[in-house]
Order: C-alpha cells, then structure tokens, then sequence
C-alpha cells in the first residue's frame, strides 16, 4: 500500500515538478474553489457566490428583458439552477462561464416567449413595475445627473433607441455584444459560454457593431 | 491588409483582444487608410453611446425571495426522473425537437401499420393474376371453408325438415347395408 502512495507521488513528481505535486491541487480561480466548497457542503461559499454575482446577473437578464421585475425573476431561477446544480458541477471550466452559461440559456428561453416576440416589435410599450413598484424607468431617471425634463427625455429616447438596436441583432450577435461590453467577458469566456471559438466570437462582435453603427449613425451617434 | 480584416481587428483592438503582431499590422494600415480612421471614430462614438445603458439595483427583497424559492424547492420532493436521467449523462434535452421525433415516430409507425393490413378478398382470378403463390393459399383457404360448411351441416342433421323418415329408412336397412352407406 505504502509502495503504491510512493509510486504514484513520484509519477506526479516527475510529470508535474515539486510544487504541483499534491494531489489536491487548488484550482487558481476562486470562484470555482468557492463552488467546489459548496459542492462539499459548504453553504457559506454558496452565499459569497450569490451576493458577487446578483446584480450582475441581474443586470445581464435586464439587458434582454427589460423590466426588473422579470430580470429578477430570471436571476432567480438561475441562481436556483446554480444551487440545485451542485451535485452535477464539474470544475472544468470557470464557475463564470457556468454561471453565464446557464443565464444565457434561461434568457434565451425567455426571450423565446410569445410576450417577448410582441415586446420586441413595439418598444413603446409601457414597462411593467417589479413587484416592489420600483421600475426600471424609476432608476433610469434617478441615477442622471441631468434633471432638466428636456435631457430626460432626450435621454430616455436615446436608451430606447440603443435597446431597439441591440434587440434587433441576431441572437449571437446580441449575445456576444452584450457579455463583452455590458458583462466585460474576455473573448476567450465569450467563446465559452457560446460553444464557439475565438475568431468566431471576433467576428460576431465586429459585425454587431457595425449593424449597431449602421442603425444608429444617423440619429443618435452624430448628436 | 483588407479593410474588412482591419477593421475586424480594430473592434478586438479596442477591447484588448488583439495579439501584439496583429497590432503592428493594425498601425501600419492605419497610418494609411482614412476610411479605417472614419471607422474608428465611429467606433469611438457607439463605445460612448453604448455607456448610457442603466446599470439596475436589486429590490431590496431579492435576497428574501431567493431564499424562501430554495425552502419551497427543497420543501417539494419532486422525483422529475428524465431531469435526474439527463443530469446523470450529462446532456439535455430539446423538448421541442423530441416532440418533433416522437411526432415523426409516430408517423412512421402508423404508415407501417396501414401497409401492412391484409390483402382484401377479391375473386379468385383476379388473386391469381397478382402471385400464384397467393392464389394457392387462396384456394386452400376456399377448400378449407368448404369443409367447414360440410362439417357444420352434418353436425346440425336434426334441424333437417326430413330427418325423421331419413332416420328411419337408415334404421329399416340391414346392418350389413348400413356400414357401407
């Protein structure tokens, strides 16, 4: 028995070098370690997870549906996924673009909705209030320092007209738009959690920002 | 270097995606090209438009929320055993592309069954022209037919309206007589 522990340290030693020897090795991404605790029983982990990433998430659902009140409903259920998923997780990629993963499906899954198809084609239509009555519009408003009514509106119809554009990319086009600019992921996560590639998750960027450029160029990019 | 290329590598130039030798090439054609530096300008101008985008807060009952979700699915022994199936190999399922294959399944087994339905009864020339295999059968199953009605006619002989004086001269006759009719 002793033999065998021997043998196999030695193989690891030789294959790895002296400082990689153990066999528990951590993994150099903390939110992974701090997934694979959970995994373990660990709820603490879980709730450091949860408050890194709600409003991140959070946000990333409101970037496709919305209204607050449906991102959070979103982000719910992914966390709820994330949470049930323990016993199934494997440490194979960063817990990042898991979570991504999983959030980019259930948004998808959303955004695939008959009320979403109508939602996209009349983006005047007014915002549905999150069950705490606090609408997104309520923020929009709050969190400018222009409190002239005219910059307010100006304002208001420049994010309607960004969330037009964006809304009318092609669902990869969207998607890879969104988690590089909004989400800051590398192209690298981006291929990821989009089972692509680099150069393809490249090109999609490029070719969503130049229908962006295309579409907004002549109203609201040269204001 | 295309321009398309270019500009290819000047949107993952301005995320910090670009490899330093792409770099190089980048600078070099833009010291050359102004339709590449319109375009950067351009892109300069979304990068900043796309900033007004609102940045949301979770309502304060998020968390609240989150957590009574996770008693009420921890409370709710659901045994969803294709959920456990697939989460054991690792895959899942498109449910609108399995109700697709089970639809087309579907199909596929009913024009089987519709082909395979038995030959209907026609006459016997015209079985015969089909396959003489299938008329031979046709005309075993006729002589068995046959039998049949000859068996059943014998075994209901009472019902006969003349049985009796049948019986009767049948029993008037020699025994000799009687074995060989």
């Amino acid at each position: 028995m002793t033999g065998q522990v021997l043998h196999g340290w030695w193989l690891t030693f030789l294959l790895k070098g002296p400082g990689e020897s153990e066999g528990t090795e951590p993994d150099p991404d903390p939110d992974t370690n701090l997934m694979l605790r959970f995994t373990q029983g660990d709820q603490q982990a879980f709730d450091i997870l949860f408050n890194k990433y709600t409003r991140t998430i959070i946000n990333y659902a409101f970037k496709f549906v919305g209204d607050l009140g449906a991102a959070e409903d979103l982000a719910q259920e992914i966390f709820l996924k994330v949470y049930s998923g323990k016993n199934t997780y494997r440490a194979e990629a960063k817990f990042k673009t898991w979570l991504y993963k999983i959030a980019t499906n259930a948004c998808i899954s959303e955004l695939r909705k008959p009320r979403y198809r109508q939602t996209l084609q009349s983006i005047d239509a007014p915002v549905h209030r999150s069950e705490s009555g606090e609408s997104a519009r309520r923020l929009e408003i709050a969190d400018t320092e222009q409190n002239h009514p005219l910059k307010q509106l100006e304002l208001k119809e420049m994010r309607k007209a960004l969330k037009a554009a964006v809304d009318g990319l092609p669902e990869n086009q969207r998607l890879a738009f969104i988690l590089t600019k909004y989400q800051t992921l590398s192209y690298q996560e981006v291929a990821v959690v989009l089972n692509s590639s680099e150069p393809a998750v490249k090109s999609l960027i490029h070719r969503a920002k130049e229908t962006l450029i295309a579409k907004l160029k002549p109203t609201s990019l040269n204001r | 270097m295309s321009c398309e290329v270019n500009r290819e590598n000047l949107t993952a130039h301005m995320a910090g995606e670009l490899a330093m030798g792409e770099s190089e090439a980048l600078r070099l054609h833009m010291a050359v090209c102004v339709a590449c530096t319109q375009y950067l300008a351009e892109l300069e101008r979304l990068e900043t438009f796309c900033g007004i985008w609102e940045e949301v807060e979770p309502s304060p009952k998020f968390d609240a929320r989150f957590w009574a979700a996770v008693d009420g699915a921890a409370n709710k022994p659901e045994l969803r055993i294709m959920d456990w199936l697939c989460s054991r190999l690792s895959f899942s399922i498109n449910w609108r592309m399995a109700r697709v294959a089970i639809m087309l399944s579907l199909c596929f087994g009913l024009s089987l069954l519709v082909m395979k339905q038995p030959v209907p009864s026609g006459t016997g020339s015209s079985v015969a022209e089909e396959s003489p295999a299938t008329f031979a059968e046709f005309l075993r199953i006729q002589e068995e037919e046959d039998q049949i009605k000859d068996f059943d006619v014998i075994a209901n002989l009472e019902l006969l309206e003349h049985f009796d004086e049948v019986k009767n001269q049948w029993l008037r006759l020699p025994v000799a007589q009687q074995g060989t009719n």
